[in-house]
């Protein structure tokens, strides 16, 4: 459980506008351990899924790694060619992606998208791979999957999309899997099932998740340890138990007490004041200071650094340091 | 499938129903008497009131609509006024000129365009995908007739390789036919490959920056694969759609192409007959140009219908 199956060191991402460098991920560094499940949470446009797509090798040109690394156990992904990249895709890294509705090919059926990854990474015959496909389809709970094999994307409601997906994701048994909001798309029912699902397979197949979300509420059930992402840093780190219990950094506490609880239900929804910041703006200092309700003086003079706190935690704050 | 094949059959027959409408009451609307065309100079008015009956003009519109309509249904299109030929037979011997230059012009434009267009859209925004796009702006923006004169200029009369124009019979002297059908086709070829390529460079841009594209590449599927298997096959419908709308418009009017080069096709026979005020060929044309624009788009969304499984459903 200790051993790193990612680590992710100073990871910068961004591109050049003109000769203007500009960084949408600054200095990222995280590991997630075998078997672990590493949630990443913050705002939309905080870099959560610029995140997961580097660690993909997905960045879409002019987007590229500035700076950093990205291993996966032995191997450095970073620099890798496109053709190299494929060998890891699929087969120890998969995705699943927010949009259930768009995110299957619409022109091929479900079975074909799933025996395509199969077929890609495995040795297997035609007839295993279908097989298998079918297997697939039945462990992420589509009901008669002979039949759902044959099935186009429109076919299926966005729920059973998702599960599709996860059967792609899954075709190869990847040590590593992530989730951009794989729930997000879908209503709240859904949603739960959705979560137990991938809670399920998760404990069946002892393989690390990267679990993206902007919902503090789902991460307490899926989470093992969170990372807080603003405006591309990571400002808190910790165990999930102790970020419920304690959150330190002030936009973790700010994101807290924007979740419904029974209290607040019949009030009007809290929301941190202001707006993520835009990459191609620089600020001074701590990225939140504008928003932040302890922001001083001193917060403007240098980004402040992740600290440890703890054996298990850091934080990004004057107010620790 | 089948109740959407029986529901445009039944749009074709209403539309092709609306052709014969329009066609026939702006041939009576227009000036000019073709009963005194018939006749040369200065008849006299009996002769003029002979002929008018025996054309059937001085019947209500109704009653020749209707007659004319009865006649179209058994087969009879009329016989040309200059000399009495049947009209369906003049059309028959026209169509398949005509459908040469159009077969051969659009296999040509996809041969040039294909290519092009996947070169283009896979080094996006590089000096190949520039200059592809600056070669198709020409393509584009010239007028028909402006290319076929400037083809004419080059291959007949600076380098004296091929004909001008003219038509030989392919039986009696197949290389001379051949040749002749050079620049034709190339004028058609061209300019129908500029609008392809542009077609196939901004669709398959739109659908590489889909969400399934990225699903494909996080599946570890080749570059190649994904341009060839997952971009392809969704660019497909897309494709059919404009080449078999671009076909129809070759076989109802290369109107330009067929007068330039004096081929003797449709488009060719439908100006001819205009000149000479004929009007049931003139009319024959039109409707048949009518039906190979609907009947072409009934192809098309057939084979999309075969192509695109959303398509089955709605
Ligand atoms: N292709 C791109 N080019 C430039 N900026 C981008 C691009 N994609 C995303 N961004 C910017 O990067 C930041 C982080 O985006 P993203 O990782 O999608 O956020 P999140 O997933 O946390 O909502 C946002 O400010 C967004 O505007
Ligand atoms: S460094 Fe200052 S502005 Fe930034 S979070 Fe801490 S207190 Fe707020
Ligand atoms: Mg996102």
């Amino acid at each position: 459980m200790n051993e790193s199956l990612l680590d992710v060191n100073s990871l910068t991402v961004g591109y050049r506008d003109g000769s203007r460098p500009i960084s949408i991920l600054n200095q990222v560094t995280f590991r997630i351990r075998k078997g672990e499940t590493l949630g990443i949470v913050g705002e939309s446009g905080c870099g959560k899924s610029m995140t997961s797509l580097a660690v993909m090798g997905l960045l879409a040109s002019p987007l590229q790694v500035q700076e950093g690394s990205i291993r996966l156990e032995e191997t450095e992904l970073t620099g890798l060619s496109a053709k190299q990249m494929n060998r890891y895709r699929g087969k120890d890294l998969a995705m699943i992606f927010q949009e259930p509705m768009t995110s299957l090919n619409p022109v091929f059926t479900i079975g074909s998208q799933i025996e395509e990854a199969l077929a890609i990474h495995l040795p297997l015959s035609r007839s295993e791979v279908r097989k298998r496909a079918i297997e697939l389809l039945q462990l992420v709970g589509i009901p008669s999957p002979e039949k759902r094999h044959g099935d186009y994307p429109h076919q299926l409601s966005g729920g059973m999309r998702q599960r599709a997906m996860i059967a792609i994701a899954l075709a190869c048994e990847p040590r590593l899997l992530i989730l951009d909001e794989p729930t997000t798309a879908l209503d709240v029912t859904i949603q739960a099932q959705i979560l137990e699902l991938l809670a399920s397979l998760k404990e069946k197949s002892g393989m690390s998740m990267m679990f993206i979300t902007h919902d503090l509420g789902v991460m307490m059930k899926m989470a093992d340890r969170v990372i807080v992402m603003y405006g591309g840093r990571i400002v808190e780190t910790a165990p999930i138990a102790k970020l419920y219990e304690e959150p330190l950094h002030p936009y973790t506490q700010g994101l807290w007490k924007a979740i419904p609880s029974a209290d607040t239900l019949n009030q009007r929804l809290y929301s941190i004041p202001g707006t993520v910041p835009d990459p191609r703006e620089e600020t001074p200092g701590c990225r939140f200071a504008g928003r932040c309700p302890h922001a001083r003086q001193e917060c403007l003079a240098a980004v402040p650094p992740l600290v440890p706190m703890d054996e298990d935690r850091s934080v990004a704050c004057i107010l620790y340091s | 499938m089948v109740p959407m094949i029986a529901r445009k059959l039944l749009e074709l027959v209403l539309v092709i129903f609306f052709v014969t409408l329009i066609v026939f009451f702006t041939f009576r609307l227009l000036p000019g008497d073709p009963a005194l065309l018939k006749l040369g100079q200065d008849p006299t008015p009996e002769a003029v009131a002979a002929i008018r009956a025996e054309m059937g003009l001085d019947r209500p519109l109704l009653s020749q609509y209707l007659h004319w309509i009865g006649d179209l249904v058994r087969g009879d299109f009329g016989a040309s006024s200059l000399d009495g030929k049947p009209v369906l037979s003049l059309l028959a011997e026209k169509v398949p000129k005509t459908l040469e230059l159009a077969v051969l012009g659009t296999l040509l434009s996809l041969f040039i365009a294909i290519p092009a267009g996947v070169l283009a859209a896979v080094y996006r925004y590089s000096w190949v995908d520039r200059l592809m796009r600056s070669v198709s702006l020409f393509g584009f923006s010239v007028p028909a007739y402006w290319l076929a004169i400037l083809l004419m200029l080059i291959f007949a009369y600076k380098v004296h390789l091929l004909p001008a124009g003219g038509y030989a019979s392919l039986a009696e002297n197949p290389w001379l036919h051949l040749k002749g059908l050079v620049l034709p086709v190339l004028t058609v070829g061209i300019i129908n490959a500029a609008q392809v390529f542009r077609f196939l460079r901004s669709g398959m841009l739109d659908i590489v920056n889909q969400d399934y594209i990225r699903t494909a590449r996080a599946k570890g599927v080749s570059e190649a694969l994904v341009i060839g298997k997952h971009v392809a096959r969704n660019t497909l419908p897309g494709l059919v759609t404009v080449v078999t709308l671009n076909f129809s418009l070759l076989l109802s009017g290369m109107v330009i192409t067929e007068q330039i080069f004096a081929w003797p096709g449709l488009g060719w026979l439908m100006i001819q007959s205009i000149l000479s005020r004929d009007y049931e060929v003139v009319q024959g044309a039109v409707l048949l140009s009518a039906v190979f624009i609907v009947v072409m788009n009934l192809v098309g969304d057939l084979i999309n219908a075969m192509l695109d499984p959303r398509i089955k459903y709605n």
